[in-house]
């Protein structure tokens, strides 16, 4: 039964596994272009197992950006799991907190998609959780291998400016980013964002202007919705 | 291997463990404001757009908002294909190849 579980969890999450694949060839590559050595490429996958987190953090890494900032900005990015940690909590609130703090540690984008699907679509009053166990230890399995290849390649390649590699970080979050614009809000939010942070950038000394401009958009963004839906409301 | 790295490395963990585990482990059912499950929408977008915009609209560290900006240039070509493909793969390629397109004309 909870093997069954296990092998269904991975089954499912098949397809993310996959598709994480050039994330964790691209995120090996720019971390070894940013300076990092293979072990620290390595233990960063294995220790914070958070793609956008790691991205974020090479590229700081390269702009010379301190310990402290990259940490705030690790928290800040990471928050959105309080909310799939939440929604998840009816499937699984009779387990132990033993077995929470294990499912807590693989609850990635991707694992969670999946898990929440199967759960919700589950007749069950509780949820088995094996089932993200397998799916979290297939994204685990697939990040690290692939961030490993990654940083292999990226210690081959010598001239990476003539590779056009100083691109490949904003062109990945940009492709993180724009599918994710789904409303006027959000791209407010992001417009908002990016002027401060240039504005900051140029105005600021430090690196402060990555959490100002954080702060100041995410603010709007939550502003705005509240007034849409007062005017909704009072239609 | 260097150990302000590793710390970096592990303080990093850290913080990501705590989002991940804090309200899944100990909040079983509790109900939070609107607002927060609001603002936390908007973080991951507002984040990454900070990163992005200074790196595209401030080359070298000053700001060049002109069309002979291949970062600017390369960021389109780069969302453009996002729009119309939703490959992201096969969007940073393009954006990439565009940019050393570019470097050879400009």
């Amino acid at each position: 039964m909870a093997s069954n579980e296990f092998s269904l969890g991975i089954k499912k999450t098949m397809p993310f596994m996959i598709g994480v694949i050039p994330f964790g060839l691209a995120y090996g590559i720019m971390a070894s272009q940013a300076g990092l050595s293979l072990f620290e490429i390595i233990f960063m996958s294995l220790v914070v197992f958070a793609g956008s987190a790691q991205f974020m953090a090479v590229g700081m890494i390269q702009e010379g950006i301190g310990i402290i900032f990259i940490v705030i900005s690790t928290l800040l990015i990471n928050l959105r799991h309080l909310l799939m940690g939440l929604s998840l909590t009816p499937y699984l609130n009779k387990l132990k907190s033993k077995w929470l703090c294990l499912l807590a540690f693989g609850m990635v984008d991707e694992s969670y998609a999946s898990t929440i699907s199967h759960y919700q679509n589950d007749s069950t009053d509780q949820a088995d959780p094996y089932f993200m166990l397998g799916s979290a230890a297939g994204m685990y399995i697939s990040w690290v291998v692939c961030s490993t290849v990654g940083a292999l390649i990226g210690h081959l390649i010598k001239d990476p400016l003539s590779w056009g590699l100083d691109f490949a970080m904003p062109a990945t979050f940009l492709s993180i980013i724009i599918p994710q614009i789904k409303s006027l809000q959000i791209f407010i939010v992001f417009v908002v964002s990016g002027v401060c942070a240039v504005a900051g950038y140029l105005l600021i000394p430090g690196k402060w202007y990555i959490i100002l401009a954080t702060v100041i958009a995410t603010i709007i963004g939550t502003i705005l919705e509240t007034a849409a839906e007062k005017s909704r409301a009072a239609l | 291997m260097r150990i302000e790295y590793i710390i970096l490395i592990t303080l990093m963990g850290i913080v990501t463990y705590i989002t991940r585990a804090s309200f899944l482990v100990f909040l079983k059912n509790t109900d939070l404001p609107k607002v927060v499950y609001r603002s936390l929408k908007y973080i991951p977008v507002a984040i990454l757009a900070a990163l992005i915009f200074p790196g595209i609209f401030t080359p070298q560290g000053k700001l060049d908002i002109s069309i002979t900006n291949p970062y600017i240039v390369a960021g389109l070509v780069t969302v453009i294909s996002v729009v119309i493909s939703k490959n992201s793969v096969l969007s940073i390629v393009l954006g990439i190849l565009s940019l050393v397109g570019l470097r050879q004309f400009l």
